[in-house]
């Protein structure tokens, strides 16, 4: 028991603090900047992600632990993963639309869906080798760091707005993708890399 | 809707609506993997098959499907194409598959084509959309070259693999940092650029930031400080870690004074009432000293009270473009974030 709360948590650690997918990977990165400045419905677009991210990466585990299908190429595990986000998709729209969600909620089904944060993590884990907890800990993880990287990144365009000292040229996109790089430059920190040769 | 002429279309793919520097969309592939000119080539290529392929069928297919199940066609459609291309560069450029790694087949999710997709495509004319996939490919192209450009040179110290001597190398740029850093050099260049004459449509494009205090953590902070009586921030533990020895005392209060929760509000009002300060000094002093220190943050929460930014103080940067028929800035917003 001790073992699975150990998995989950190192890997949900590791994809939200250690190489927090958003910025040290740069996986969904445009959703994240621009869910920032309209973070009305940070929430419900999140928990579709950690639902989708979840989902996906426990379900493509499960079909790993196949010998035939973790003996595949890359290429069909590329399909693999692909195939099971599609029908994870429509099995969820489905559930949504029978439940009569409103119009916004089933938008974002569709955004939360379909980013490269949500399809990178079976990848990763396929990667990382990581067991079945471990992705159940990465699907979650993500999320999290989705979360995480949206209110960092609102807190800097707020500071952003207010900062009336910033180069007129320099104001706007320009100064956010500064401020992100920064961030990222502090989770890359946790990496422990170096930043010159 | 009328055509638009050719020139406009290119101005603003290329420039003042450049998908990447000033829409933020599309981002991924290029922090993550335009380290080199070479490779950024294959995302700049990849992307522009998939973006005018894409496009063109959403315009001439998609228009009376359901926007839901557009977003899933848009998927299976980047998939179908991305899928024998990354056969091929796998079969005839194995070392650029294998740097790219993981972010190939994510391509086919990139979100400047459902981005375009549904804010153009499904709304205009088989030629404008036509126009616009091809402009819209050249402008994220030419920026994902350029910053592979920058991070090549800086962070190898090469450029098309040949040495071009530099003394030191910041290996940073090699990393989502240098893609993001070189991504808002780029944007303030372009943008300081085109300026003079298309400042409008510059800063009409960019990300639309008027909702951006509109954060559920702030709703909470209110919740918080309209529920501020009811005690949920200052129970037992929270005292305890505090001021342990005045926390036990506080307890002796809750047996002898059961009227304790009266206090709270009155501690508030302390500055202009002498009164207050008499109870403040009759046992309560933990209330009182976490009061202030929550009181001392205020700054946080008076931002609220605050008078509105002046409009014509904003405008220079922030403002709305002047709205369009088909394609709004707000519509380019709602694509990526579904608001």
């Amino acid at each position: 028991m001790s073992y699975f709360f150990f998995d989950l948590f190192s890997a949900a650690f590791y994809a939200c603090l250690l190489q927090n997918f958003i910025f040290t990977g740069g996986y969904g990165a445009s959703e994240a900047i621009r869910m920032s400045a309209k973070p009305k419905n940070l929430f419900p677009l999140s928990v579709f992600i950690v639902y989708f991210s979840t989902l996906t990466s426990v379900i493509c585990r499960l079909l790993e632990l196949n010998p035939r299908i973790s003996a595949l190429e890359a290429l069909y595990h590329n399909i693999l993963f692909y195939a099971v986000l599609c029908v994870l998709y429509l099995i969820t729209l489905v559930i949504v639309l029978v439940l009569k969600a409103p119009k916004r909620v089933v938008r974002r089904v569709g955004i939360a869906a379909f980013n490269t944060l949500v399809l990178s993590v079976p990848f990763i884990n396929y990667r990382a080798g990581f067991n079945l907890v471990g992705a159940i800990g990465s699907g979650i993880g993500a999320g999290i760091a989705f979360v995480l990287a949206v209110l960092l990144i609102n807190i800097g365009l707020q500071k952003l707005e207010q900062n009336t000292s910033i180069p007129r040229h320099f104001k706007g996109t320009p100064a956010i993708f500064i401020y992100v790089s920064l961030l990222s430059l502090g989770f890359m920190a946790l990496t422990g890399r170096s930043i010159f040769i | 809707m009328s055509d638009r002429p050719l020139s406009e279309t290119f101005r603003k793919g290329v420039i003042t609506n450049n998908p990447l520097l000033f829409q933020i969309v599309g981002v991924c592939p290029v922090v993550a993997i335009a380290l080199s000119v070479r490779t950024a080539l294959v995302v700049a290529a990849i992307n522009a098959v998939e973006l005018v392929l894409i496009e063109t069928l959403a315009c001439l297919l998609f228009k009376k499907i359901k926007r839901y199940l557009r977003v899933l066609i848009y998927a299976l459609l980047g998939f179908a194409v991305n899928l024998p291309l990354f056969i091929l560069i796998g079969r005839f450029e194995p070392e650029i598959s294998e740097s790219i790694g993981i972010f190939l087949p994510l391509l086919a999710v990139n979100s400047v084509i459902a981005v375009k997709c549904e804010t153009f495509a499904v709304k205009n004319t088989f030629k404008d959309t036509l126009a616009d996939s091809f402009a819209t490919a050249l402008g994220y192209g030419l920026v994902t070259i350029l910053v592979g450009a920058v991070r090549e040179v800086l962070g190898s110290g090469t450029f098309l693999g040949k040495n071009v001597g530099l003394p030191y190398m910041a290996d940073a740029f090699l990393m989502p940092f240098g893609g993001f850093m070189v991504l808002g050099f780029i944007a303030a260049v372009v943008k300081g650029l085109s300026a003079k004459k298309y400042s409008d449509e510059v800063n009409g494009s960019m990300l639309d930031t008027s909702q951006i205090r509109m954060l559920h953590i702030k709703h909470l902070k209110q919740l918080i400080d309209e529920n501020e009586d009811d005690d949920i921030f200052f129970d037992d533990s929270v005292l305890n870690d505090l001021e342990p020895k005045k926390s036990r005392f506080k307890k002796k209060q809750k047996a002898t004074a059961p009227e304790q929760t009266i206090v709270i509000p009155a501690v508030t009002d302390e500055v202009t009432e002498k009164p207050v300060e008499e109870e403040k000094t009759t046992g309560y002093q933990p209330f009182a000293d976490l009061l202030k220190t929550l009181e001392s943050h205020e700054p946080e929460t008076v931002e609220a009270t605050e008078p509105a930014p002046d409009p014509l103080e904003l405008n220079d940067e922030w403002e709305l473009p002047p709205q369009e028929e088909e394609n709004t800035a707000e519509e380019q917003n709602d694509g990526g974030d579904g608001e």
